[in-house]
């Protein structure tokens, strides 16, 4: 019997650790391998992260308090925004995790992409492979606007390729635009196709929408290009109107429901308690007796919630007293807190990736700066943000009066009232946009919307940056972000290349 | 509604052991052990690793010459080598369900199944398909003397450990897509010098005294990392960090410090206030120069008297407590808040030297949230235990003693306010973070003990 079990043990042991036998063993049931995932169930959360995390998300909150639009205020990092202190502003862990996620997301992108292509797993499957562009294009966009030169062409390489070149923001720009131009082809050749179908969480799979939202994307960054190419105005504003006749009715990602998915606003806010009326906003639009102020600025109390009867109370920008307060100041009417559920009135608000207001706005400006008519395009825009608006409360008046209300202003000089009326209505989440219209007016001579921080500058040296410093996790593992970062301080002294001349 | 199912994980190790034991005369130890493992965790074709280990000693003095010495009564030699495999875990690239939280949200705004739908996208982590098992190489040698009738005993023991090929999390940058990568990050060396005497140094009838004396002092070096890849984070926050560094001494704490100009002096913005570094940067060595540890005891006729001191030079730790309790002006560093504080530097916006007069306010408030500000050097003296006994006389068959001790009641630190040795745990962050953690206490005791 002895001899039988030790003739029996190396064939046990054999086949107990043969290499097939272990492969099945190490197999993670709930996590299969990328390369069987189907790419529809991949795009989902593109989408998400586009405008979760990429379009609306810590780019957004930081500056919107850069534009004035919020005052950062509750005595951490949005009152060290606030007070344009480095240790913030420059660091480059403030927007590690952004970077990390936006290159994360491009990395799903890029997979999906590659399904598309010949003898992959989604072969043919133009609708999934146009929106995948388009919202890589969307991605790269928003990361080089923030960022400037920024690694592309090498990136997305994993362990292969650890430390990639930084690439000139003008290829960045050539490389979004055939990512767009693709995307229109892509969507031209699907017509009737629905691989996507529900987990489009944007359209529902509607082809149509996507090519019409392509446009506004095109719109959107034709329009950046401005300052270094005077034809962009008119390629712009073509692309607008291209996007409005295909019925273009806003790229907007409206999945939240206000409780188990809250809009990122809310749940900054909800966490952090930084956001409060910000009074250079709140002098704008008294200025012009904006019917949206009664939105726009909130009474905020976390016990008592919104109350209209109550004093509006407001952060001066730069001011420290404010900034280091907390649960004091007066919020935006959708970061404050419902009576009904102790949530934020914006919970559910949708965010937007391209707004239908920001498309009008750019036919708006294209149009003015031409000396064309642009009145229909201006009241189209006040009007989409006075409908977004109405969510969070009662606006005494409609766009059309308002509008007319600002002749004298816009027999004036229409364009800076055009680019006045865009920053107020882009206040909500489209900060980021706001942000790169600042500083492209301003490399063009123009200041149409006048920054009031005395913060801004110290010592004669300028403070409100003028680019995001790079994600941490490349600055320590990437020597050419390394190199490009230094201390930081280029992000207060060297304009993106886009937004220059 | 969804419903959770946590799909089984398995893994398996088959292991092989053997070890062989030789003596000779009680003069002469030998002994082999060797271990081979498969490990179903770890990529195809590097599954399989072996590990042996060797020791020997020779007790010289079971020489016939040495044997009965008056001096010298025992004295033994000792070497040995040892490896240790350890696996890592690894998966195929797969795709999982991301989460939305961390950052400045608190909780998790959004999750799937969203829209009523769910989603994959590639983990963030990436793993090498060509991943090895760690191997840890210890050589040690060592002697061991006993002289005087035992009256005087002395240890030493040198090792040097060689840990190559150590598995980590190494930290990729962003732009790969990727957040980690688990592979083999590098090769870590430690060298340990350890000596211990104990001797009783005089003893009598009413009367003995014992001490013992430990002396340790270790220093490990990153000597190299993965290709491309000079430090990794091993614990801490977002900010500050423990890392390992290539170059440096292991581990070192990183973090945002003071911006200086090219000599060194504090760059100060225009309201005169220090400048944080906008990105981190080694701002503390954790490893001490030594450790040494003493305890006497003494006794008189029934009375006896034990107490046990550390003693650590060097060393640097974080002690973000410190840097909290400065800034909201509780610490006896922020006493004098009606008097301004003038610092002196340069002006980061013109390049100009520059003093300034700024209230400890302002100061403690910038200053509150630059890392190097908090980190402090780690040297102290303490006495652990002070015990004194009383042995009564014998009654019957029981043996009773009362005795009252206290523990941990005086330490001079360089650090103020806290125990250096206060930490948030050994777990990542090495014992060389503290922030709000639950102070080292004193405490005071006696009792009875009955022996029968």
């Amino acid at each position: 019997m002895k001899k039988h079990i030790f003739a029996l043990l190396p064939a046990l042991l054999l086949a107990s650790c043969a290499e097939s036998t272990m492969d099945s063993i190490n197999k993670d049931l709930a996590n299969p391998p990328v390369e069987s995932m189907n790419g529809k169930l991949m795009i989902t959360d593109a989408m998400t992260s586009t405008a979760f995390s990429v379009s609306s998300g810590d780019y957004s909150f930081y500056t919107a308090v850069f534009n004035e639009q919020v005052f950062g205020c509750g005595n951490n990092q949005f009152k060290n925004a606030e007070m344009r202190q480095t240790n913030e502003t420059t660091a480059s862990t403030t927007f590690n995790n952004v970077w990390n996620s936006t290159y994360a997301n491009l990395l799903n992108l890029k997979a999906i992409i590659a399904k598309c292509a010949e003898g992959g797993l989604n072969e043919g499957q133009k609708d999934l492979e146009g929106m995948a562009k388009l919202l890589s294009a969307i991605n790269w966009g928003i990361l080089t606007d923030m960022h400037g030169d920024i690694p592309c062409s090498e990136a997305l390489g994993g362990a292969g390729h650890k430390q990639s070149k930084l690439d000139p923001q003008e290829s960045v720009y050539e490389h979004i635009f055939t990512l767009i131009d693709e995307a229109i082809s892509d969507f031209d050749e699907a017509a009737g196709m629905r691989n996507v179908s529900s987990q489009d969480l944007i359209y529902g799979g509607d082809i149509a929408s996507w090519s019409a939202a392509a446009h506004a994307v095109k719109a959107r960054y034709l329009l950046h290009k401005s300052v270094r190419d005077p034809q962009a105005f008119s390629q712009a504003k073509a692309e607008a109107k291209a996007a409005l006749d295909a019925g273009f009715a806003g790229f907007d990602f409206a999945v939240y429901d206000g409780n188990a998915a809250m809009n990122p606003w809310a749940a900054f806010q909800y966490s952090r308690d930084y956001c409060a009326n910000s009074a250079s906003l709140h002098d704008k639009m008294a200025e012009r007796d904006d019917p949206r102020c009664s939105v726009y600025f909130g009474f905020y109390d976390e016990s008592e919630g919104l109350d209209p009867e109550a004093e509006v109370t407001y952060g001066v920008p730069g001011n420290l007293a404010d900034a280091q307060s907390t649960y004091t100041l007066g919020a935006p009417g959708w970061l404050s807190y419902s009576m009904a559920t102790g949530l934020p009135v914006g919970a559910a608000a949708s965010t937007h990736i391209v707004s239908l207001a920001e498309v009008n706005f750019i036919l708006a400006e294209c149009q003015a700066r031409a000396g064309e008519d642009y009145s229909a395009a201006l009241v189209a825009a006040v009007e989409a943000s006075f409908d977004d608006t109405a969510a969070f409360g009662t606006i005494d008046g409609t766009a059309a009066d308002y509008v007319a209300s600002l002749s004298a202003r816009l027999a004036a000089d229409p364009v800076a009232e055009i680019m006045m009326q865009k920053y107020i209505a882009q206040t909500r989440d489209e900060n980021v946009e706001a942000y790169n219209d600042l500083r492209r007016c301003k490399a063009m001579g123009e200041e149409f919307v006048k920054m009031t921080n005395p913060q801004n500058t110290q010592d004669g040296a300028n403070y409100l940056p003028v680019r995001l410093p790079y994600g941490n996790s490349d600055v320590s593992a990437n020597s050419y972000v390394r190199e490009a970062y230094g201390n930081g301080r280029y992000c207060l002294t060297d304009p993106v290349w886009i937004f220059s001349k | 509604m969804g419903y959770w199912y946590q799909a089984p994980v398995k893994d398996r190790t088959v292991g092989l052991f053997f070890n062989a034991n030789l003596s000779w005369r009680d003069m002469v130890f030998f002994s082999v052990t060797g271990r081979n493992d498969w490990v179903s965790t770890m990529p195809r074709d590097h599954r399989s690793f072996f590990y042996p280990s060797v020791s020997a000693a020779w007790v010289f003095t079971e020489l016939e010459s040495l044997k009965g010495n008056p001096v010298l009564s025992f004295g033994k030699i000792r070497a040995s080598y040892a490896e240790v495999g350890q696996a890592g875990s690894y998966y195929k690239d797969f795709a999982y369900t991301p989460s939305y939280g961390g950052g400045f949200y608190g909780g998790t705004p959004i999750s799937y199944p969203l829209g009523g739908v769910t989603s994959y996208i590639p983990y963030y982590k990436q793993y090498d398909p060509e991943l090895k098992p760690q191997t840890t190489k210890n050589y040690e040698l060592g002697a061991d003397l006993r002289l005087f009738h035992d009256r005087v005993r002395l240890d030493y023991t040198y090792s040097y450990q060689d840990v190559k090929n150590q598995i980590f999390d190494i930290p990729m940058a962003g732009s790969t897509g990727y957040q980690e990568l688990i592979s083999n990050g590098g090769r870590i060396t430690t060298h340990t010098h350890e000596v211990n005497l104990a001797a009783t140094l005089y003893t009598n009838k009413d009367f003995t005294a014992d001490l013992g004396v430990n002396f340790t002092k270790y220093e490990s070096k990153v000597k190299e990392l993965a290709p491309d890849v000079d430090n990794i984070m091993l614990g801490g926050f977002v900010e500050p960090q423990v890392r390992a560094y290539v170059g440096y001494s292991y581990p070192v704490i990183f973090g945002t410090g003071y911006e200086r100009d090219d000599n060194g002096n504090l760059y100060l913005d225009a309201n005169g206030l220090p400048v944080a570094t906008g990105d981190s940067k080694v701002i503390g060595k954790c490893t001490p120069d030594f450790n040494m540890g003493f305890n006497l005891s003494l006794r008189y006729k029934r009375v006896s008297l034990s107490t046990t001191w550390s003693w650590q030079s060097g060393g640097q730790m974080y002690c973000g407590t410190n840097l909290v309790m400065n800034m909201f002006g509780a610490t006896e560093a922020t006493l004098d808040r009606d008097k301004p504080m003038t610092l002196t530097g340069t002006n980061i916006n013109t390049g100009e030297p520059m003093t300034a007069e700024v209230s400890l306010e302002d100061y403690w408030n910038v200053v509150g949230e630059i890392s190097e500000a908090a980190v402090y050097d780690t040297d102290f003296l303490k006495m652990r235990d002070l015990t004194l006994t009383y042995q009564l006389p014998r009654i019957g068959i029981f043996d009773i003693s009362v005795y009252g001790f206290a523990r941990n009641v005086f330490v001079w630190a360089k650090m103020p306010n806290l125990d250096p040795e206060s930490s948030i745990g050994n777990n990542n962050s090495g014992g060389y973070f503290e922030r709000f953690s639950i102070p080292n206490t004193a405490s005071f005791g006696g009792g009875l003990k009955v022996v029968f």
